[in-house]
């Protein structure tokens, strides 16, 4: 009748979390398909979406109405076609204001440019601001804004050409031609620059929480997981021992993702690299977290993927990866800052591309550690109550 | 506490007033049994009747909602983690992992159960000759058959010598060769002091068990030997003879007895019919009828009431009973009354 007091159900053991571990290599590696995916996938997403958006508004067919045709207005249009941003030949010139809007309405143009009658008379007496107009395709607002930066670039060079040529005297005087704010972090205006380590980030996400999800979702579609219940095991050494594969294949393609930023797209690191990775595995285990919270949910691997979208289209839209989140507005900010996503995306680009650490990021870090503790310890929780 | 002994051996599994509800569905409904150590008890009723659930509540794997359960003397309900390594669990459908080898999903458990080292080597070599899966150690489980799968399964099962094993339907995907070899197993295992806990549909495995329970609709209808059960008159339905005619032909014969007015049941079984009549129909006058309709009866015998019989008379009755419980205001319990009645 007495029993001896049985091991307690809780706690974890090295024995418990190394069989399931040595299991779970296993399956990994008589999977061959499982493993190439999990390598080449991550890669292969990076550099597709990486080459789909790096590629940066260069020679962009210009139409241009001169209504000046003096030799100002001309130089004025050389400076923009030696930009390489914009491409003006022969042909794209046209009479008058109107055929500029009617052509860049139709998608013909993305851009015109419409200089006044009386420009070269503006310029060269300075009486008053010359007014170039630029007329805009705003249908794609990134690209409208790439052309625009691109065009306010040109003109602000322009202008200081201008001023160095004819008012060398009056110097402090304000600009013939209008100013342009010069863009930091990314003097080449290149969106590839901001967007390649946001890429990186959500291909860590969405790749860690499915993995972890279907990881138990299947023991439990096979009848394996009920199996494993009617053992001694314990429930963390279930759940670290599954879980641990997926930490190590996670870092890996961090690692292997990083490595095609750094060689492939030629962005470098500006700052400390072991912050970055130290950071990475607290955010590789709250996407664990994540999936372990879905896999004590969902019945069926179908569900998993389901609710996994769930959560993942959230964090590509509010994460600060599409939209900028200061504008966002308040309600929709609590969402932005419930994500883990929004915490590393602001870690991983601060690391990137401005270079900073520790200093400046560790309270992302503090509630990224945070939430993986508590995603962690709730679908334990959730997953005993299950059980017993 | 449980009783320790009944006859003056001992109990295995003991449960008392066990109950369990899903939503409005009563899957359990006060289910008490006694089960000796060394026994094979055969656990029977239709799909859905609460079998499963009964073993999911033995092994710990569900609560009940109220009523206790003992296995190896451990109240199940109390500690269901403490009866883990006392119990094997063999589900309806195969549960081991289909991408490991034979040798790995034994390993794998022989680890959980903590059954390593030099016994872990003894223990492993034991059950593989036991079941006989050595020539298989290297395949993938996926590439077994279904009789190799169970043993298998069996063989993780036992790896840790545990007291109590629960099958839940072991033979359901199996060949007759192979259910007979897995009952040759299971029958060793008894004679060493384990206790067999089988769900089964296979009247003739039933029959071999030591002790059989019949649950319908959630409650358990009868339990006992099977001989004690196909003597039990009352369930049977005393007034009621039983005999085995052999004929030609067969079909015909089958449709002219049905028609007879006075018959119960009949059943064709190979090339003979059952036949179920009134006790005061006498043999000879069912010879004559059948010679009038132009049938010549080979040979005819009495019968005993074969297990399959028992229960299907059994669901039947219990079937009519429900029928006529929807019209009339059901009383709480239908088991209570008939225990008291």
């Amino acid at each position: 009748m007495v029993n001896k007091a049985a091991k307690s159900f809780t706690g974890i053991t090295l024995s418990g979390v190394q069989s399931i571990f040595r299991k779970e290599l296993i399956q990994l590696i008589r999977d061959p398909y499982l493993v190439i995916f999990i390598i080449t996938l991550p890669i292969i997403q990076l550099v597709i979406t990486g080459l789909a958006i790096s590629k940066d508004l260069k020679h962009v067919d210009t139409v241009v109405c001169n209504y000046d045709k003096r030799n100002a207005s001309i130089e004025l249009l050389k400076a923009f076609h030696n930009s390489t941003f914009f491409d003006i030949s022969d042909g794209n010139y046209v009479d008058t204001e109107d055929d500029v809007i009617r052509l860049v309405n139709s998608g013909k143009y993305r851009v015109g440019v419409v200089i006044p009658p009386n420009y070269s008379n503006q310029v060269l007496t300075e009486s008053e601001q010359a007014e170039v107009t630029l007329v805009l395709d705003g249908t794609n607002g990134s690209v409208a804004k790439g052309i625009l930066n691109a065009a306010n670039l040109v003109v602000a060079n322009h202008a200081r050409v201008v001023m160095n040529a004819i008012t060398l005297q009056d110097i402090g005087q304000s600009s013939p031609l209008g100013m342009v704010t010069l863009t930091l972090n990314n003097p080449e205006m290149k969106t590839s620059y901001f967007l390649i380590p946001g890429i990186l980030a959500i291909i860590m996400h969405m790749m860690t929480i499915m993995f972890t999800s279907f990881a138990i979702v299947r023991e439990r579609e096979a009848g394996t997981l009920e199996q494993l219940m009617v053992t001694p095991i314990r429930i963390t050494d279930l759940m670290v021992g599954k879980v641990l594969p997926y930490v190590a294949i996670g870092f890996m393609d961090m690692i292997l993702t990083l490595a095609v930023m750094v060689w492939f797209f030629n962005i470098s690191i500006s700052g400390n690299f072991w912050f970055l990775c130290v950071a990475s595995i607290i955010f590789i285990v709250t996407s664990l977290g994540i999936g372990l919270v879905i896999s004590t949910v969902c019945r069926s691997q179908v569900q998993a993927v389901q609710l996994s979208m769930f959560l993942l289209i959230p964090s590509f839209l509010l994460s600060g990866f599409t939209f900028p989140l200061e504008p966002m507005p308040w309600i929709i900010k609590i969402v932005s800052y419930a994500l883990p996503l929004t915490y590393y995306m602001e870690i991983i680009r601060g690391v990137v591309i401005k270079g900073t650490g520790f200093n400046e990021l560790w309270l992302n870090t503090l509630v990224l550690t945070g939430m993986a503790v508590l995603l962690v310890v709730a679908s334990i929780t959730r997953f005993k109550k299950q059980v017993a | 506490m449980t009783p320790a002994t009944e006859n003056g051996k001992e109990i295995a599994i003991y449960t008392e007033d066990l109950v369990r509800v899903f939503g409005e569905k009563v899957a359990v409904n006060h289910l008490n049994l006694a089960i000796r150590k060394g026994e094979i008890f055969g656990f029977l009723g239709p799909n859905g009747s609460g079998k499963s659930t009964t073993i999911k509540i033995l092994c710990g794997l569900l609560s009940p909602t109220s009523g206790r359960a003992f296995v190896s003397d451990i109240d199940v309900t109390q500690y269901p983690e403490k009866v883990r390594s006392h119990i094997g669990y063999m589900p309806q459908k195969f549960s081991l992992y289909e991408d490991l080898t034979v040798q790995e999903n034994l390993d794998f458990y022989a680890n959980l159960y903590g059954v390593t080292g030099q016994r872990g080597k003894t223990r492993k070599r034991e059950v593989i000759d036991l079941v006989g899966i050595e020539p298989y150690r290297r395949y993938l489980a996926k590439q077994l058959s279904g009789g190799w799968k169970q043993r298998l399964a069996l063989c993780c099962a036992l790896v840790h010598e545990p007291d109590v094993i629960f099958l839940d339907e072991p033979t359901a995907s199996m060949d007759p060769v192979a259910r007979r070899d897995l009952w040759d197993l299971l029958f060793s295992l008894a004679s060493a002091g384990v206790t067999l806990f089988v769900t089964t549909h296979y009247m003739d495995e039933a029959e071999r068990c030591s002790s059989v329970g019949y649950i319908y609709n959630s409650n358990l209808i009868v339990s006992g030997g099977p001989d004690e059960l196909k003597q039990a008159r009352e369930v049977v339905g005393s007034g009621n003879r039983r005999i085995e005619i052999t004929c030609l032909p067969l079909v015909k014969t089958f449709n002219i007895v049905k028609a007879l007015p006075y018959v119960y049941d009949v059943t064709i079984f190979g090339q003979a019919l059952h036949i179920v009549v009134p006790v005061e129909i006498s043999v000879q006058q069912v010879l004559a009828d059948l010679n009038q309709s132009g049938v010549t009866v080979q040979s005819h015998r009495d019968i005993e009431p074969s297990l399959e019989d028992v229960f299907v008379e059994l669901t039947k009755a219990n079937i009519k009973k429900d029928m006529a419980l929807q019209e009339a205001p059901a009383p709480k319990n239908p088991l209570e009354e008939m225990l008291s009645g």
